[in-house]
């Protein structure tokens, strides 16, 4: 297994590399194998570094999409002084970026801490914490509207990005258990079926991510009818850690946050074909040895159709762009 | 020890020191206390010292600058330290002094003497600190020289399920001895992987009962099923040890899930036999107690 600081020495030879910024925007999928057996704070400490490279080569549009998510989500200052550098290379406005930063920054509030980078490069600012860096970008952004980057946040657009079409029997060998112990194949309920679909796992130390996906898909299974005008459709959230999400791990942990446990309303973990089904979803999920060390948000809506369409997680913040899905 | 890592930690060590020296050394006199004549004044002094309100702005760096400097008694560091640590229930008015407690905190963890040091590693690793986590595991795989007794290491790295020292703690589990083994089998409580390791050594008559116990415990909670099993032919083999035959019965008779699995007629008949014929009084209160909880269900 390769050390934190063995892979934050590559970073530099990547990025100057021809194509480098694209290879390092793929460095920061979660599931990258770099980062398997890492701790989940050496994890982090990585795509930190990843992101600060991004102050000296250009940033890719995944790359841009992926600091938008962070900054949604991450409590991890390193993370958060990676972008908020990153992020002055760009000719980025206001309007797109203000809020997101104010976020970022009271939520590191308590958490935040001094940060001095692996490389010795004198542009990246060393010894900073998340909340002066953010402060510093902030008064950098530009006043004008100009954006840097699509705005990909609708409906349509996430519908049409990667759709993956299932082929037949491929969910076959997949098989999940769910809360109260019952086992069926995945085809049973995804295959030629509506069903939305979200990942989680119940040791997520990040309450901006599985946490609150299940709050919210809780709230829709209540719901459903009023949001979506149909209660067909199926709900269904899959734990990326089978081994320690158990029924009663995932009964607990639904309860807690109010979800209404039905027939077409689950939560499961995956008993058999776990890697096939990471390999056709290409889960954003990477492990320790113990457990998960970094994920991303990950929804899905499975169609009848045989159509897998990969969502953004904010849509479930917003539960009204729902009635596009299944019309 | 890898020569590459060995020389990575000596660079960095240099590089510390050459910090240090820059940094100019204050005595106690440098912090402008008024009617500090002795320590225990001083003691006192910093006990007064408010970490909220107006007041912190000024008295927050001064702890934590005598946290940091090597010239005071380690009493009086320890005070501060102390001191800055009631900061946890003043959460959102710390907030703005976190970094740089963080900060100090990380500089002890390495140089100061032996009670600072641990207490600073103890916190961090509450904190699931990276650099706290690092300097642990370092010191249990020989890649440096331990900061904190190695029990003490595990312990601190089972606090957090994402720290992946898993593979440190089955290797610790099954090669260490004395605490360390001890505090390596109680972090593998919920590890579905070490259930089989588990099992064998609860099985062992060769092991300690201590360690016996302690690998029980944790096996129940990464198998209730796998414990019950392991547990209820424990409790009938009359050449096992008679203490933990009596725990294992007693983990059977307080977890209703276990007591389900095994209760069966033939168990319940058995146990009475071997309550009858016990000399140990432990065990035969403790199956008295399994008796009279089945009585009442």
């Amino acid at each position: 297994m390769t050390s934190a600081s063995e892979i934050i020495e590559r970073i530099p030879s990547v990025a100057l590399a021809k194509g480098g910024a694209e290879r390092l925007a793929e460095m920061l999928r979660e599931d990258r194998k770099h980062f398997r057996g890492l701790s989940s704070k050496d994890a982090e400490w990585v795509r930190a570094h990843l992101f600060i490279m991004f102050e000296l080569v250009e940033v890719p549009q995944a790359a841009i999409e992926q600091m938008k998510e962070d900054l949604r989500t991450s409590y991890s200052a390193p993370i958060l002084v990676g972008i908020s550098q990153a992020l002055r290379s760009i000719n980025c406005s206001q309007d797109e970026w203000r809020e997101l930063l104010l976020k970022a920054q009271a939520r590191i509030h308590g958490r935040d801490e001094y940060v001095e980078f692996e490389f010795s490069n004198p542009e990246i600012e060393n010894g900073t914490t998340a909340h002066e860096s953010i402060t510093k970008t902030l008064s950098k952004l530009c006043p004008a509207r100009v954006s840097c980057c699509t705005n990909s946040d609708t409906a349509k657009s996430s519908l049409s990005k990667k759709t993956i079409k299932l082929k037949p029997k491929e969910l076959s060998e997949v098989a999940f258990e769910d809360q109260d112990s019952g086992i069926f194949s995945a085809a049973e309920i995804l295959d030629g079926q509506d069903c939305l679909v979200a990942f989680f796992y119940t040791r997520c130390m990040n309450p901006e991510k599985c946490s609150l996906t299940i709050t919210r898909l809780a709230d829709l299974t209540k719901n459903r009818h009023e949001t979506i005008g149909s209660n067909s459709l199926s709900i269904l959230a899959i734990s990326y850690d089978p081994d320690y999400d158990d029924p009663p791990e995932l009964k607990r942990y639904g309860a807690e946050r109010g979800f209404s446990f039905s027939d077409n309303c689950k939560l499961v973990r995956c008993t058999k074909g776990w890697s096939r089904l990471r390999r056709i979803l290409q889960l954003r999920v990477g492990y320790g040895s113990e457990t998960v060390n970094n994920h991303a948000r990950e929804l899905f809506l499975f169609t009848r159709k045989h159509m897998i369409h990969p969502l953004l997680p904010e849509m479930l913040g917003s539960l009204e762009n729902l009635n596009d899905l299944t019309a | 020890m890898d020569i590459e890592n060995y020389r990575k930690q000596c660079l960095a060590e240099i590089k510390a020191e050459r910090r240090k020296s820059k940094k100019k050394v204050r005595k106690v006199s440098d912090y402008d206390f008024s009617q500090v004549d002795s320590e225990e004044d001083l003691l006192e002094t910093i006990s007064e010292m408010s970490l909220t309100g107006s007041d912190a702005k000024k008295n927050v760096p001064i702890l934590l600058d005598m946290l940091t400097n090597s010239s005071l008694s380690g009493k009086v560091r320890m005070g501060a330290f102390n001191q800055l640590r009631l900061g946890d229930f003043h959460p959102v008015e710390f907030a703005p002094h976190k970094p740089a407690y963080t900060k100090a905190l990380r500089e002890i963890a390495e140089k100061a003497p032996k009670e600072l040091r641990h207490t600073a590693l103890e916190q961090l690793a509450l904190d699931n600190d990276r650099y706290a986590q690092k300097l642990l595991r370092d010191g249990l795989e020989n890649i440096r020289k331990p900061l904190i007794p190695s029990a003490k290491a595990v312990q601190l790295l089972s606090h957090d399920d994402h720290s992946s020292s898993r593979k440190i703690m089955r290797r610790l589990a099954k090669k260490a001895t004395g605490n360390v083994r001890a505090e390596a089998l109680r972090a593998l409580s919920n590890d579905k992987l070490s259930i089989g390791m588990l099992e064998g050594i609860v099985s062992d008559k060769k092991e300690s009962t201590t360690i016996r116990e302690i690998a029980a415990m944790s096996l129940k909670n990464a198998s209730p099923k796998r414990f019950a099993k392991a547990a209820s032919n424990l409790v009938l083999d009359g050449h096992d040890d008679a203490k933990l035959r009596a725990t294992a019965m007693s983990a059977i008779t307080h977890n209703k899930d276990i007591a389900r699995i095994v209760g069966k007629p033939s168990f319940i008949k058995s146990v009475k036999s071997v309550g009858s014929g016990a000399k140990s009084r432990l065990l035969k209160n403790s199956i008295r107690q399994f008796q009279a909880s089945i009585r009442i269900d």
